[in-house]
Parts: structure tokens; C-alpha cells; sequence
């Protein structure tokens, strides 16, 4: 084996005996947010969103290296995964289940937001929400915007984000909390304009 | 569909942002569960609040796109290029790179699926491009990187300056972090890898390797591990040894001494003939503090023990601490030392996030927010009552 497959053989070892560590050590805060996500109590389908973190993870090249840096955040790290998985879940299904209905077109249902979003046909709904969404953020206090757009955009946990504006994290999760409600705000609002 | 905004709106949001968390408790999921099937409004509210929030993970790709000011762009046009968060750190706190950064730093940070994440590059390093001059201006506070090659049986020492935080990444991927005039020597065995904390505090990130142990000797105790993540402190001025556990677990163990028998007929633990001591394990979350004749070991202090390394990013917090010990603690980042006049000050309480780099802005917000006023010495800087 030349030296490289080696070190890289190695490097994957390490990487699974450290993903393993990472989902025993955050087993319930990862498996609440999926129960939660999913609103499901069924235990095979956590398993399942679980076993997509583990096959994520261990996708990631360097993960260790990639850890080191936010030590304090892994478990947000994992959240995040999670989250993503399930959102693209939800995407699948959602094409899945229009390909079925394709056939009998005649049913106007309204469609729920949460369908609208997923459903890969309305990127450019979507980018127009998300003009919405950035121009009621303007009229948000600077810290709020702040400490939101950290969150969603930048990836930084409460923690790290408390950190770096000088505040609480039960501050950063209220403005957070109150940047999410303006932004649902906004779109609620362009939605009852149509 | 519904009109304007349903009642639930805030509930709603502030359960989402709960979840996001991470640290949402069995009691909170129970009570969530509980209000989402009190009322399909409450779930639809739920579910339409969780899409704004995945949704608004997109916030940067359009605002690149159309180059909207956002709150996250309002700082300077660097933002403009997709940064990796620990430059984006580093900028933040202007901090100078010295030495070689060979570590690829970059961290994901959201993994979208799709190919909606332009912000995810591979972090070339950049010796040179955040290199600033290295300023005669010994006070300032400064973070450094470097990798070390370690040749199996040799010994190198690690020290920083007063005011230096340096991040080390050993041969066997292992990363050091000392904290302000801090040193240890690390020697690469074949069986070991053995590190010793001369003075200060270091942080620990232990690459597994289970025929190799990680082990930290002090000069009273040796702490064991395999491959874990963990702060290490020992002052000169302080007789206790503090390890913070952030994950996984380690054993602490007081070192044998062939010099001092120590007669003392303490209550278990410490056996005198020094061979078979007791070990003391401290799990992820734990504080341990060590000293002569005593341990205390504080569980599941989990905050705390993430407190006790934001040194790395240059980050010192204090939550309702005496004037007194956040100046000790800022001074030993500090070349011009502060000194406090008359007991009245000493025990005033302070809470806050003071980044190091800040310098003495940090006395301006002691001073803004305390009856104290701050005297500036060439040697000295006083702090007296108001």
C-alpha cells in the first residue's frame, strides 16, 4: 500500500472512532431535535436521520481538523447536519409526491408554506421571500439582525455569538427569536397581499 | 391562507430558535410536543416558522447575489468574499499570524445540501496575507499558529510571551493550544506521548491513538487520556491544578515522587509509597482541581468548562466576579501590569465578555460601567475609587 492509502486508511479509522465518540456523547440533544424536526416519536425513523449523519460525517475528509476549530460547538455542528438531512428528506418527498399527483390536476389545494419552500420548482418564489425576509430584517435593531444572520447565515452557535457581541446567550436567543418572527412576519404578510 | 400573522407567531418562533439550540431539555420537548397538538394552529404555526428559518439559511446567497446590505455585510467589503469562519475570527479580532500555518482551518460551517453554499471553500493558507507586522508594541495581544515536526524520542519546548496565545498542531494530529506565558515540553515516544506543563494553562485536542496515550504530567499529578478534547492549568502563582474536560474522559493521577514519602495519613487516595495511587476520572463537562491534599471535582459544570477555554479565541467572560480576580486574570496577558487602590474597588462585582485584543478599551468599560477611575502610568496602571 503506498504511503498516502495509507495515511489516508488511517485518517478514515481515526475519523470513524471519532464519530462514533461524537454521536454516543450528543446521542439525546441529536435525537431530540430530530423527534422534534420530524414530529415523529417513531423510533426507526430517528434511526434512520441518525444513520444519514453518521454516513455525512464520515463523508467529511479531515473531520477531526474540522472539529478542532469549534470544539465548543461540535454539537451544533451536528444539529446542523441533522437538520440539513431532514430538510432535504422532506424535499425528496415532496417531489415524490407530486410526481404521484401529476395525473388528476384538478385539485387546488392550497399547498402548506413549509411544501412551497421544499419543493425545488419554486426557487424563484423562494428568492423573492427572501428579498422579503432581508427587508424586514433592515428594520430590525442592528444587534438582532446581527446575532440572527450569525446564526443562520454565518453557522455560529448562541454561544459563539454571545461571545462576539458582548451579550447574554439568553439575549442572542430572544433577539434571534424576535428576527425570526419578523421575518415570518414579512412573508405571512406578502402572502395575504396576493 | 392565513391572515397576516396567527397569534402563535412568537410562541412559535421561540420554540424554533429553542430547538436550534441545541441544549432544549426533556421537559422542553415534552411541553413543545404538548402545544404542538393542542391546536393544528399551533403545529401549522410550528411548521410555517421552521420554514422561514430554513429558508433564511439562503440569506447570504441572494444578498451576494444582489448585493442587498445585510446587517452581516454592514462591517467591510471583506465580507463580500466567502471567508472560513476561523479567518473570519481572526479578522475579527485582528489578530497577526506568525510563523507558518500549515493546519487547513477551515470549518464548515452549514452543510446545505444542493449546491446552495458558496460560502464553503477550501482555506489556502495565508502566511502572508494575515502576517501584519510584527510590531515592536509588546503589549498587544496576539494568537499564533504553528505546526511541529516531532522526530520520535526528542524533546521540544513551547513557551509563549505574556500576552501570546499560540496554537500548536503536533505530528500526530494532536492540537496544543497555550495560553499567556505558558510552557510545556513534548517528547514523541513509541509508546507515549508524553507532555509536560512546565507554567500556565494549555488546551488539549487529543487525536486518538489507542497504543499511544496522551499524557499531560504537572508537576504533582499526570492526567491519561486517549483522545479527548481538554484544558489544563497551572499557575506559579496558584497551587491548584485545574483540568476542564470539554469531551470524552480522562484520568488524573498524582505522580509519584520518590523524593517527598509524605507520612500524612489522609482520609483514602493518596497512597504514600506513591506507586499505586488512586485515579480520579473526570468526564466531559467535569472540573477537576487538584492540590496537595485535596481534589474537588465540580460535575457537569458544562458552561463552565466551555468557559474555561474562549482564552483560545482570545474571549476572557466573567459572570459577577470581583474587580479583583478579572484584573489578576487580565494581567497575565498584560506587560503593563493594573494595579488596584484600596480595598473599597477590590470587590466590586463585573460581568462581561472582554476581548483581549481590545486592549485598554477593556479599562474604559471597567471605568464606564464601575465608580472608578483609571490612572495611566509609563511602568503601571492604577485603578482608584471614584
Amino acid at each position: 500500500m503506498s504511503e498516502k492509502a495509507w495515511v489516508s486508511k488511517a485518517r478514515r479509522a481515526a475519523s470513524h472512532g471519532l464519530i462514533e465518540r461524537l454521536l454516543a456523547e450528543h446521542t439525546f440533544a441529536l435525537r431530540r431535535f430530530i423527534r422534534v424536526r420530524l414530529h415523529s416519536e417513531q423510533q426507526h425513523e430517528c434511526d434512520d436521520v441518525l444513520q444519514d449523519v453518521y454516513m455525512r460525517l464520515s463523508q467529511i475528509e479531515d473531520l477531526p481538523v474540522k472539529l478542532a476549530g469549534r470544539l465548543d460547538t461540535t454539537r451544533n455542528y451536528l444539529l446542523q447536519i441533522a437538520s440539513n438531512l431532514i430538510i432535504d428528506r422532506a424535499r425528496r418527498a415532496q417531489v415524490r409526491k407530486q410526481a404521484d399527483h401529476v395525473s388528476n390536476t384538478s385539485d387546488q389545494e392550497e399547498v402548506p408554506l413549509y411544501c412551497e419552500i421544499y419543493s425545488p420548482e419554486r426557487s424563484l418564489a423562494n428568492k423573492r421571500k427572501l428579498q422579503r425576509i432581508e427587508r424586514a430584517l433592515q428594520k430590525l435593531r442592528p444587534t438582532q439582525r446581527k446575532a440572527f444572520l450569525l446564526h443562520r447565515v454565518e453557522g455560529l452557535s448562541y454561544r459563539e455569538i454571545s461571545d462576539q457581541l458582548g451579550l447574554s446567550v439568553s439575549t442572542i436567543e430572544k433577539h434571534i427569536a424576535a428576527a425570526l418572527s419578523c421575518a415570518r412576519q414579512a412573508i405571512a404578510k406578502e402572502e395575504h397581499d396576493e | 391562507m392565513s391572515n397576516a400573522t396567527s397569534p402563535f407567531e412568537a410562541v412559535a418562533s421561540y420554540w424554533v430558535t429553542r430547538l436550534y439550540s441545541g441544549e432544549m431539555t426533556a421537559q422542553e420537548e415534552r411541553e413543545l410536543q404538548r402545544w404542538r397538538t393542542a391546536d393544528v394552529r399551533h403545529e401549522q404555526a410550528f411548521e410555517e416558522a421552521l420554514a422561514v428559518w430554513d429558508l433564511s439559511a439562503q440569506l447570504y446567497r441572494s444578498a451576494n447575489e444582489n448585493n442587498a446590505q445585510t446587517g452581516a455585510q454592514e462591517k467591510t467589503s471583506e465580507r463580500s468574499t466567502p471567508k472560513p469562519l476561523w479567518t473570519k475570527l481572526a479578522i475579527a479580532a485582528s489578530i497577526a499570524f506568525i510563523g507558518v500555518l500549515t493546519v487547513v482551518t477551515f470549518i464548515p460551517t452549514v452543510d446545505k445540501p444542493q449546491a446552495s453554499q458558496p460560502r464553503i471553500v477550501e482555506a489556502a493558507p495565508q502566511p502572508t496575507a494575515a502576517e501584519e507586522p510584527a510590531t515592536p508594541n509588546s503589549t498587544a495581544f496576539r494568537i499564533t499558529n504553528q505546526a511541529a515536526q516531532m522526530p520520535l524520542e526528542q524533546t521540544r519546548l513551547f513557551n509563549t510571551k505574556v500576552g501570546e496565545v499560540s496554537h500548536i498542531r503536533l505530528d500526530d494530529g494532536s492540537q496544543v493550544s497555550l495560553n499567556t506565558d505558558s510552557a510545556i515540553r513534548v517528547t514523541m515516544r513509541s509508546d507515549e506521548r508524553h507532555i509536560e506543563l512546565l507554567n500556565g494553562e494549555a488546551f488539549f485536542d487529543v487525536a486518538k491513538d489507542a497504543n499511544r496515550p496522551f499524557v499531560v504530567a504537572t508537576e504533582e499529578q499526570q492526567i491519561t487520556v486517549l483522545g479527548t478534547a481538554f484544558n489544563v492549568r497551572q499557575r506559579s502563582d496558584e497551587k491548584v491544578l485545574k483540568v476542564a474536560v470539554i469531551e470524552g474522559r480522562v484520568a488524573v493521577k498524582r505522580r509519584a515522587k520518590a523524593t517527598s514519602p509524605e507520612p500524612t495519613a489522609q482520609a483514602n487516595a493518596v497512597d504514600p509509597s506513591g506507586s499505586d495511587v488512586a485515579e480520579q476520572f473526570l468526564l466531559a463537562g467535569d472540573i477537576g482541581a487538584f492540590s496537595d491534599h485535596s481534589k474537588v471535582i465540580q460535575q457537569q459544570q458544562f458552561e463552565q468548562a466551555q468557559v474555561s477555554q474562549t482564552w483560545r479565541r482570545g474571549i476572557v467572560r466573567f459572570d459577577d466576579a470581583p474587580l479583583k480576580n478579572v484584573i489578576k486574570e487580565l494581567n497575565r496577558y498584560r506587560q503593563r501590569k493594573i494595579a488596584l487602590q484600596g480595598s473599597s474597588v477590590e470587590d466590586l462585582k463585573i460581568s462581561g465578555v472582554f476581548h483581549l485584543k481590545n486592549g485598554d478599551a477593556i479599562l474604559n468599560a471597567i471605568a464606564a460601567t464601575l465608580p472608578v477611575q483609571v490612572l495611566k502610568e509609563q511602568e503601571q496602571i492604577y485603578i482608584t475609587a471614584r
